[in-house]
């Protein structure tokens, strides 16, 4: 059950690492609108268009992180406590 | 005699010269009219855009230091790409975009104007209003005329003149309300505002 636990905790660190990583290692925060930009050819503007998208952050990094160090704790709490009863 | 044909000519010239002052429309229809704005906190660096760029300059290409008008921002398009940072930014702790729906420049004054070969660079004075509070600042702008372009522009669907207005100035939010002294370690105060807009003068 332990192990298990161990198990699970570090996939779910590196599974935050992997999605973290899709988006290209960014570090503010997570964007779920992604600036495109484009040049008015007649004018010269160079404007910024936004689009739809996902591209997880920092904070998306620390919650997975966060989330493995929970569930590590969680059970070695639970292992300290049970060696305390017995 | 002489004085009548003089005055004459005189007020043909004058009619001729204003005939060239045009109205040009920022309300962009191909929609890239585009307004950065910067911030750079120690600890956090924010930028975003709006493109809800409206309003009129009238603009005349042999006198433009006549130039007057004013550009309106809907403040409820302003942009930036993460989503809580998009609510606080439009809250009431911060622009309140519900409250105060416009950002306006309005020209006051015209100084130093300079022809060069890439266009006319002058400093607009003007009043800036933000979160409903109006300041007079001075912003650095080139104008650069485009005679007969729009119809290229619009697919051929308007004839006329484009112009093209760049500038790049900075306010601090505290002069309008916005936080004054609070958060300045994530939120700078000075907000860099950069903008590349397209107006158009339609000749039927």
């Amino acid at each position: 059950m332990k192990k298990a636990a161990y198990i699970f905790a570090g996939l779910v660190a590196i599974a935050t690492v992997v999605v973290w990583s899709t988006g290209g290692f960014h570090t503010g925060w997570t964007q779920t609108r992604i600036p495109v930009t484009g040049t008015d050819e007649i004018t010269g503007i160079t404007y910024t268009q936004y689009e739809d998208g996902f591209v997880p952050g920092l904070d998306v990094l620390g919650g997975g992180l966060i989330a493995a160090a929970l569930i590590v704790g969680a059970t070695l709490g639970v292992q300290f406590l049970k060696s305390k009863k017995s | 005699m002489k004085n009548t044909i003089k005055a004459t000519l005189i007020l043909l010239a004058s009619a001729a010269m204003a005939a060239q002052a045009a109205s040009y429309n920022f309300k962009d229809p191909k929609g890239v009219n585009t307004v950065r704005f910067s911030l750079d906190a120690p600890l956090e660096s924010i930028s975003g855009t709006t493109g809800g760029v409206s309003g009129d300059v009238t603009f005349d290409a042999a006198m433009p230091e006549k130039i007057s008008g004013k550009i309106v921002v809907d403040a409820t398009t302003l942009e930036v790409p993460n989503p809580v940072m998009k609510d606080h930014l439009h809250g009431d702790g911060w622009i309140d975009s519900k409250k105060f729906g416009e950002i306006t420049f309005e020209i006051t004054a015209v100084k130093n104007v300079k022809k060069t070969d890439k266009g006319v660079s002058a400093d607009l004075v003007g009043t800036f209003t933000l979160k409903g509070v109006s300041k007079e600042i001075t912003a650095p702008v080139t104008f650069v005329h485009l005679p007969g372009k729009l119809e290229a522009r619009s697919n051929g669907k308007m004839k006329g003149d484009l112009l093209v207005l760049r500038s790049k100035f900075t306010i601090n939010r505290s002069d309008y309300g916005i936080k004054p002294g609070q958060a300045t370690d994530k939120v700078a105060e000075e907000i860099e505002i950069s903008l590349a807009l397209a107006g158009y003068a339609e000749k039927k």
